[in-house]
């Protein structure tokens, strides 16, 4: 459901030594084996059910031009060359049967083939560059298999280690039920192919918990796959109170239809995000909601191509205290509780 | 002569900034496909026989403009912060939002933050036809002739899109709908050529809330003057540089399959759509242009291109003026 754009020159990225060391024991526990990060169908995922608490943090002062960690992970599902992957599609384990979840892009028995993500890495590289330019602190980075599907299961994903996250991979929606959370209560949800070696495995919605509490906790997330915000399962979870995410994150900004990788689409979200003190006038930064569809459409409007998918359209949910959330002022919004969902804006055509 | 002719023309396009968005071959020997199968099924005539070449200047916005913008706003002059010749910005404690000028980026920004949520929705937005009405007020006020958007194809009226982007708020197992806004987008057309890209120069989008009032601007409107005039290439001509191989597929549009960036693998080549548009600078990177700039019209193709083993499409950019063949002008700047 991804395109390949423009190859574009590897930018230099400045990792932390913590990082780096973070990094290296990520890899070296997964060369001794694995262990839990193993793709597992079985896996029935946490409680979903409890609906998002009210508010827990206290608000503090939102300080200017303060500045935070950010997370970057994708998969470039390069592992099998051209070939990509085609993952056997995900199990509903608790009707009593073995039966299989319907995917969109699926053809009769065979499940559906992602083509290797060719800018993936540029995406969020060119993020992470962008986002240090803004002095903010790289805290996460799992690229291919050191991004396991154990690393976006449950609460303690790493990603809600840092302030905002990017995150970079194939999508799906399903076009039938899944009962995994609750046989009484089944929804339609989003699913994402996580690639490890040659093979891949699909990671449910329902599994994440994304939405760090404290100060620190991941506020927002950037998750530009194919549907991670398709509006008739987005609103099939809601309705089940079925969340990918934890009370306190703030926005969660993804795709409500197909998209396409570019390699600028998060470098130019941060732009807008932070603005430019720099430039005479010095340009200011709009919130972080208003960014990720300005910077959108700049990306497509820029290429001039006539994109396959048409239209493309961006969205974002989250607490509705924080549609006015700006990245410069670190805003620790007191949340309410209450859920918003942005109508998908069309990003293309322009 | 004339094979020497091609390659001055493509060192002369690449060197007023068509590489950026283009793949004409910058390579002195570029590979030869004289047996390539080149079709062409678009129109025979996609673009007039003569196009303009045009200079850009910053944009000042004229005094008449700001002190619109400022009525528009709520800002007054004792909250400008001057920029000189690269434009001011306004900001107040009072008044929220910041109205920024820029000059030499020929950008106008405005932006407010609106406070909305399930216990607090807008009111009293402008219907579609008090909304054109708006546009093109506002457009006047800041000195844009309506004659110099793209127009729609069917009736040949001023293209402005409309667009409302309600939110949804969930409370109380109830569901709540806001329209915070409605907006209008627009592009410029330059003698019938579109104008595209993104804050380069010719396009922008207002935005309406509460009674009509503005709470989002973001135009980008240099000062475009005729420069010279050029006679533009047949298809014929680029058919040619397809088989010479001085024009070279772009991205690869399809969902999957390898990237085709050279005519190697191709046999057949049918070009479906063909169109004229121009492009400005991009002001958001770190190397700013020098003025004047030129912008030179391109031309660009939708292809369906054959491989033994795959069938897709690509996008084909290429020069459409022949700077060689400086025309008279037909009409005076």
């Amino acid at each position: 459901m991804w395109v390949v754009r423009e190859p574009q020159p590897p930018i230099e990225v400045q990792i932390p030594e913590s990082v780096q060391e973070q990094y290296s024991r990520s890899f070296s526990s997964e060369s001794s084996g694995g262990g839990s990060d193993s793709p597992s169908p079985e896996y029935a995922g946490p409680n979903a059910q409890a609906a998002p608490a009210s508010p827990q943090r206290p608000p503090t002062a939102p300080v200017a031009g303060a500045t935070g960690s950010f997370g970057i992970a994708y998969q470039t599902y390069k592992g099998n060359g051209t070939n990509g992957y085609a993952p056997a599609r995900p199990l509903d384990n608790r009707t009593g049967f073995r039966t299989f979840v319907t995917l969109a892009g699926q053809s009769g028995s065979v499940p559906p083939r992602y083509a290797p993500l060719r800018n993936a890495d540029y995406e969020a590289i060119n993020f992470a560059t962008e986002m240090q330019l803004a002095g903010w602190e790289m805290g996460l980075l799992k690229d291919e298999d050191h991004l396991s599907i154990g690393d976006l299961r449950g609460t303690n994903t790493p990603l809600n280690g840092v302030d905002i996250a990017f995150l970079v991979l194939h999508g799906n929606y399903g076009t039938s039920f899944d009962s995994d959370n609750d046989p009484q209560h089944p929804v339609k949800q989003m699913y994402f192919p996580i690639a490890s070696g040659g093979g891949a495995t699909y990671l449910k919605y329902s599994e994440m918990k994304v939405g760090g509490d404290g100060t620190n906790g991941l506020k927002w997330l950037a998750f530009p796959a194919c549907f991670s915000l398709y509006h008739v399962n987005w609103s099939s979870m809601q309705g089940q109170q079925v969340y990918p995410y934890n009370p306190g994150l703030h926005l969660l900004l993804g795709s409500d239809t197909a998209d396409y990788t570019t390699p600028k689409l998060g470098q130019n979200w941060v732009k807008s995000m932070v603005g430019d003190p720099t430039a005479t006038p010095p340009r200011p930064p709009v919130t972080i909601e208003v960014a990720w569809y300005a910077g959108a459409q700049k990306t497509y409007k820029d290429t001039n191509e006539p994109f396959d998918v048409n239209p493309i359209k961006l969205t974002v949910a989250g607490d509705s205290a924080c549609q006015n959330d700006m990245l410069q002022m670190k805003t620790n919004t007191v949340l309410s509780g209450s859920r918003f969902y942005d109508t998908p804006q069309q990003v293309y055509p322009p | 002569m004339r094979k020497e002719r091609i390659f001055v023309l493509l060192a002369k396009a690449c060197g007023v900034g068509l590489l950026q968005t283009s793949l004409f071959v910058s390579s002195a020997q570029p590979a030869k496909h004289t047996d390539l199968d080149v079709r062409w099924a678009a129109r025979t005539n996609p673009w007039p026989a003569r196009l303009w070449a045009y200079k850009v200047e910053p944009n000042t916005f004229s005094p008449a403009a700001i002190s619109n913008l400022l009525l528009l706003t709520g800002f007054t002059t004792n909250d400008k912060a001057d920029y000189g010749s690269n434009g001011m910005l306004f900001s107040s404690s009072k008044v929220p939002g910041t109205l920024r000028v820029s000059f030499p980026e020929s950008t106008i920004q405005y932006y407010v933050t609106l406070d909305y949520g399930p216990n607090k929705l807008a009111k009293n937005l402008p219907d579609e036809k008090k909304l054109m009405q708006l546009t093109t007020n506002f457009l006047s006020i800041v000195g844009i002739d309506i004659k110099e958007l793209l127009r729609k194809k069917e009736t040949d009226e001023p293209d402005i899109r409309f667009f409302q982007q309600p939110t949804l708020y969930f409370a109380n197992s109830t569901t709540i709908t806001n329209v915070p806004y409605r907006e209008a987008n627009f592009t410029r057309s330059l003698d019938g050529v579109r104008f595209i890209g993104y804050d380069r120069g010719g396009d922008g989008e207002v935005a309406f809330g509460e009674r009509g009032r503005v709470c989002k601007i973001r135009l980008s409107w240099s000062k475009v003057t005729r420069d010279k005039q050029f006679r533009t290439v047949t298809p014929d001509w680029i058919v040619k540089w397809i088989r010479g191989g001085n024009v070279v597929p772009g991205r690869l549009r399809g969902k999957a399959g390898p990237v085709i960036d050279q005519w190697g693998e191709v046999k057949t080549i049918t070009i479906k759509e063909a169109w004229a548009c121009c492009r400005g600078e991009d002001y958001s990177t770190h190397l700013k242009p020098v003025f004047p700039t030129t912008l030179t019209p391109f031309a660009c193709l939708l292809a369906k291109v054959e491989t033994p083993d795959i069938s897709t499409e690509v996008l084909i950019d290429c020069p459409i003026v022949d700077e060689s063949k400086e025309a008279p002008p037909t009409k005076s700047p």
